[in-house]
């Protein structure tokens, strides 16, 4: 007797809707959910993600959908809910007020954000924040561990937040949303030729340990983080989304921090993916960064519970 | 000379077997029959009105670390209300969150938000850092269950990944959770006090019955003469305990034990005819058979071994680690000795034993250790703060003494003839023992 595979025909069935993703999501053709009561948080989604960006939030956990491979424990409810409703206005908003219409997020944001309550833990001991698949799919990591009340830490990586959690969480949305931008148009050949030589591959956590010292080290070595000495695609999608959530001031120094050296390849670096970007996209990245910093300081007035 | 051998941990590998459907699954008869189930099962979920008594399992195996009861309400609106004693939980306290039913090879019963009760068992951190550091595994528990079968008496679930039966029966009777879960609790703190001796007729098994988790360790000689040990997992209810599946002991049959209150010691009447009752237990039993932990202080670390420990927290702190516990105790079923956990792995350093007298016992390095983050450790340069605490057990006859040797908290083992070398060691659990 014939069997099929369901895990295979539910893959397809992604695909299919991937295919399709300039039609609206039709919320029937999912067949993981018969009996599903929508909650608050279901009906604000329709509205905020769905119907304006075409965009599937699932905040439901689903251990098929994510990665077989860790052990994860689904996201609490309503930090789902907070944590929606800030890359809404954190994430998606900007883009859309720096280029006039939901269009771009429309087109570059992924088209299914996971919610995951724990990390993602390797056996090395790094964590996983965020994982994206091919541009269509990005699952965030850690969402219990999310914290609105947490107060600024100025020692902290990413000093421009104010609720400095949030950062973390764009951070890796940005850096995700990078890679969609570069797989939809490449960037030149020559970003690459700039440190070729120096990338490490997989060993990046080994060769920049994850303390000051590591980032110092990866710095000198013209890199922006320790994950930046991974490959081309990842320094160029760590320049962009470190510099969008970052300060000036914090900008600045991390190059004294390079020193000459390191400092020169980040700066050659940055200049063709501010272009790229400019070019490409028509995005200013100043103009993006400015907004989102205007977005962070107006959120900490914000009720991230309200639905209404 | 010393052999070490150094012994690789496989982690067993959780491989997602692909779920077969017939040729039909998706005609139109089929997804309704689908559909039907679940909301079958939707529906029983939902009618007991008190909520359910759910023996859960979580661990690769459900000896890994015992069953565990769980309170749980399903109602309208994906909406779930569970009770428990462990993590957060308290008697008198519920946590509420969602849960599905999805269609998988059968009804899927999905805890898809976080409910920190049930997640718990799960979590690859677990709150309370248990199995910290190996992989992150946690408990390694399920929260996604098969639905077996779904009646108003009884609901069979399978856990997806694990495979363990978890068993639902409404809750029942006039108590409210809250007193159903402190019976149970002031019940664990009566049964699980002493160490017993298993008795059916002449046949007599020793047994761990102050377990820090709910599984049970057996240990006998059989007809032939060989030593035998195996370990059962159970779940307490309000008369004793229930074994997760019967199991065999001198060719009777175990499926339960009740416990009898005589207001003293108490015994547990087994359901093959056979007794638990209370032993007067050797030190040397108490120190071999079970879990003692290492505190840091001049206190319970003799002079000898002081400076050492020290070292060896100074080492840790400088290459980035920190100790998540250590302790003596059996850590697999055929090896003893110092095992600890660091944030960065697990690690073992076999003894051999020799029990001189009840409350005497030779310890010898074995020459074997285990795991990566032992092996670290044991290297050069970090092997030159690591060996020397080890070097405090070997080669040397310990004297042990206790605070109640019916039921002891700590025990005191004191090199013979150089008490300067003596620790005080722990029942209860102790984490991050050089923290301050
Ligand atoms: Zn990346």
């Amino acid at each position: 007797m014939k069997k099929i595979c369901l895990y295979l025909a539910m893959l397809a069935l992604s695909v299919l809707m991937v295919n399709c993703s300039e039609e609206k999501l039709d919320p029937n053709s999912v067949i993981r959910e018969p009996i599903r009561v929508e909650t608050p948080l279901d009906q604000w989604l329709n509205t905020n993600y769905v119907g304006a960006y075409n965009i599937d939030v699932q905040y439901r956990f689903a251990d098929i959908q994510s990665q077989m491979n860790y052990n994860l424990i689904p996201a609490d409810y309503q930090k789902s809910v907070q944590l929606a409703k800030v890359i809404h206005f954190l994430c998606l908003a900007p883009y859309d007020s720096v280029t006039g219409s939901r269009d771009f997020a429309r087109l570059a944001f992924p088209k299914f954000l996971v919610f995951v309550g724990s990390g993602a833990h390797n056996n090395n001991g790094t964590v996983i924040l965020g994982t994206a698949e091919d541009g269509i799919r990005v699952v965030m990591y850690q969402v219990n561990s999310w914290n609105t009340d947490v107060p600024p830490n100025p020692a902290n990586f990413y000093p421009m937040s104010n609720a400095w959690n949030s950062v973390r969480y764009f951070h890796t949305l940005h850096h995700e949303l990078g890679h969609i931008l570069h797989q939809l148009k490449p960037y030149s050949q020559t970003f690459r030729a700039i440190s070729a030589t120096d990338y490490v591959q997989d060993d990046w956590s080994t060769v920049y340990a994850n303390n000051p010292d590591g980032l110092r080290s990866a710095r000198q070595a013209g890199f922006i983080t320790q994950y930046s000495s991974k490959n081309d695609n990842e320094d160029f999608v760590e320049l962009f989304s470190i510099y969008i959530t970052s300060t000036q001031a914090f900008w600045n120094e991390a190059l004294a921090q390079a020193g000459e050296e390191g400092g020169n390849k980040i700066q050659s670096k940055f200049s063709i993916m501010y272009d790229y970007m400019l070019n490409e996209w028509d995005i200013d990245l100043n103009e993006l960064r400015r907004v989102i910093d205007v977005s962070q300081k107006q959120l900490e007035t914000m009720d991230l519970n309200n639905l209404d | 000379m010393k052999k070490i051998c150094l012994i690789v941990l496989v982690f067993p590998l959780f491989l997602q077997s692909c779920l077969k459907y017939e040729e039909d699954l998706f005609d139109k008869n089929a997804t309704e029959r689908i559909m039907e189930a679940l909301a079958q099962a939707d529906q029983v979920l939902r009618g007991a009105t008190n909520g359910w008594i759910m023996s859960y399992y979580p661990g690769i195996a459900p000896e890994e670390w015992g069953g565990y009861t769980l309170l749980m309400k399903f109602e309208a609106e994906n909406k779930v209300t569970i009770s428990s004693l462990y993590g957060i939980g308290k008697t008198d306290s519920t946590e509420v969150s969602m849960y599905e039913l999805l269609a998988e090879t059968g009804p899927l019963l999905s805890f898809n938000t976080l409910n920190p009760l049930m997640h718990y068992f799960s979590d690859p951190r677990n709150p309370d850092g248990i199995n910290d550091g190996a992989g992150n595994v946690g408990m390694g528990g399920d929260y996604e269950f098969i639905v077996i079968s779904a009646a108003t008496d009884k609901v069979v679930l399978k856990s997806k990944k694990r495979g363990h039966t978890i068993i639902m029966t409404p809750f029942t009777g006039a108590a409210s959770w809250g007193d159903y879960l402190t019976q149970i609790k002031d019940l664990e703190t009566k049964m699980f006090k002493y160490t017993y001796m298993y008795v059916d007729g002449t046949d007599t098994a020793w047994v761990t019955a102050r377990p820090r988790y709910r599984k049970q360790t057996f240990k006998y000689t059989d007809k032939a003469g060989e030593n035998q040990t195996f370990d059962v997992a159970f779940v307490s209810d309000l008369n004793g305990i229930v074994f997760y599946e019967p199991f065999e002991l001198f060719d009777k049959t175990i499926a339960r034990m009740d416990f009898v209150d005589d207001g003293e010691d108490g015994w547990f009447n087994a359901s093959s005819g056979g007794k638990l009752v209370p032993t007067v237990t050797p030190l040397t039993t108490f120190f071999l058979y079970e879990d003692w932990y290492f505190k840091y202080n001049s206190d319970d670390i003799g002079t000898y071994g002081f400076s050492r420990w020290t070292a060896f927290r100074n080492g840790l702190a400088s290459t980035g680690r920190e100790l998540i516990f250590a302790c003596l105790s059996q850590y697999s079923s055929d090896a003893w000795g110092f095992s600890f956990a660091t944030n960065l792995g697990t690690g073992s350093v076999e003894f051999d034993y020799t029990v001189e007298a009840d409350d005497r016992v030779y310890l010898e390095f074995a020459g074997w250790i285990r795991g990566q983050e032992c092996i670290d450790l044991w290297e050069q340069p970090n092997g030159a703060w690591f060996i020397p605490v080890i070097a405090t057990f070997h080669e040397a006859t310990f004297t042990i003494t206790t605070d109640n040797p019916k039921d002891p908290t700590w025990l005191r083992i004191t090199e013979d003839g150089y008490a300067a070398n003596s620790y005080r060691l722990y029942k209860e659990y102790t984490p991050y023992p050089f923290r301050p």
